[in-house]
């Protein structure tokens, strides 16, 4: 069921190096593929990373929060095009939640490294030094990386009540 | 299997009128509640509206695009803080994303209505016609409004020749 999946799935950002089979790299990549985006629009463009060296610069875009990334076997670079949706960030997320859903129904685990916003240690923007790490074009944002491998521990999940339920309103927003 | 319901879901615009039971609902909650989010700031907030009079009005939310939502047994209109996190789009479109699959995965349909960036009429954002029909509080932004109903309308599901493999890359940009 999916909301197993939910409950179980925790963010993770301790990896085993064996590498992602390539039947999983196919799955993932169908599972990006088959992303809705506004009005099929399609916004997006994804990069997967294997080569470490690569990684390894993936993993210093931003001086704080990306650092896990040096060691996943898999780094997914999101990158959307304003110039063909206004909503580029909205169907990047989409994607970017696919395939972190994709890697843990097969067994993988993942982490989100933010780089819309996020600036590398030299102050320029993190977008702007993985567009000249990776070649991307001017034309395109990068939104986030998503690092993927196989979980090195398992982290307890969530229990119901800690969830934060005051957030769900009926008909109405209702004052607390 | 995540991919078996990404290879079936299609956007669903029209409904059943048959309510939707409460264990789903309560299903739906708790799956946005689960929804992961930058630095677990959880700068979201969700109204689940199943009043019809609300619904109906919902579906006049935008010229164009939403006036589905009138069919709908359930809409969910998806808050978020900027204050709290300045990532608040992406977390609000993971919050609609993990939604509609989970609906997706209980028989149900769904479509998602834009409402970030979203005109109302000529002087008035959907955003703000939202705010003063459901009372929600200045401090929040509507990102986006899901339709949610069994449906009423079959669609098939997208070719894997479709899908447009030339957006992956490998390591580098234009790499294939």
């Amino acid at each position: 069921m999916f909301i197993d999946l939910l409950r179980k799935r925790r963010s993770i950002r301790n990896f085993d190096q064996r590498p992602v089979e390539p039947e999983k790299l196919d799955i993932l990549t169908e599972a990006l593929l088959r992303s809705p985006a506004s009005k099929g629009r399609y916004p997006w463009e994804f990069i997967l990373v294997t080569d470490p060296d690569i990684i390894s610069q993936l993993a210093v875009a931003k001086p704080k929060g990306g650092g896990f990334l040096e060691k996943a076997p898999l780094c997914v670079v999101i990158c959307g095009n304003p110039g063909i949706s206004d909503v580029w960030i909205e169907d990047c997320t989409v994607a970017a939640t696919i395939v972190q859903l994709a890697a843990e129904d097969l067994g993988l685990g993942s982490c989100w490294c933010q780089i819309r916003r996020r600036q590398h240690a030299s102050g320029v923007s993190s977008t702007a030094v993985l567009r000249q790490q990776l070649g991307l074009p001017d034309c395109l944002e990068v939104a986030c990386i998503i690092g993927i491998g196989y979980p090195l521990a398992t982290i307890a999940p969530r229990s119901r009540t800690s969830l934060p339920s005051r957030k769900v309103h009926k008909n109405v927003y209702q004052k607390s | 299997m995540l991919l078996s319901l990404l290879k079936k879901r299609r956007s669903i615009r029209k409904y059943q009128p048959r309510p939707i039971e409460k264990e789903k609902i309560d299903t739906l909650m708790e799956c946005v509640l689960r929804s992961p989010s930058s630095r677990n700031l959880n700068p979201w907030q969700y109204i689940f509206v199943t009043d019809p009079a609300l619904l109906a009005k919902l579906g006049k939310s935008k010229e164009h695009g939403s006036a589905f939502l009138k069919g709908a047994a359930l809409a969910v209109v998806i808050l978020g803080d900027p204050e709290r996190c300045d990532v608040w789009i992406e977390d609000c479109s993971i919050a609609a994303t993990i939604l509609q699959l989970a609906a997706e995965e209980m028989g149900l349909g769904s479509c998602w209505v834009q409402i970030r960036l979203r005109k109302h009429g000529n002087n008035l954002s959907a955003e703000e016609y939202i705010k003063e029909l459901l009372q929600i509080p200045d401090n929040l932004v509507v990102a986006s409004v899901i339709g949610v109903g069994y449906p009423d309308e079959t669609k098939s599901g997208h070719n894997q020749e479709t899908l447009q493999y030339d957006k992956i890359f490998l390591n580098y940009f234009g790499q294939g």
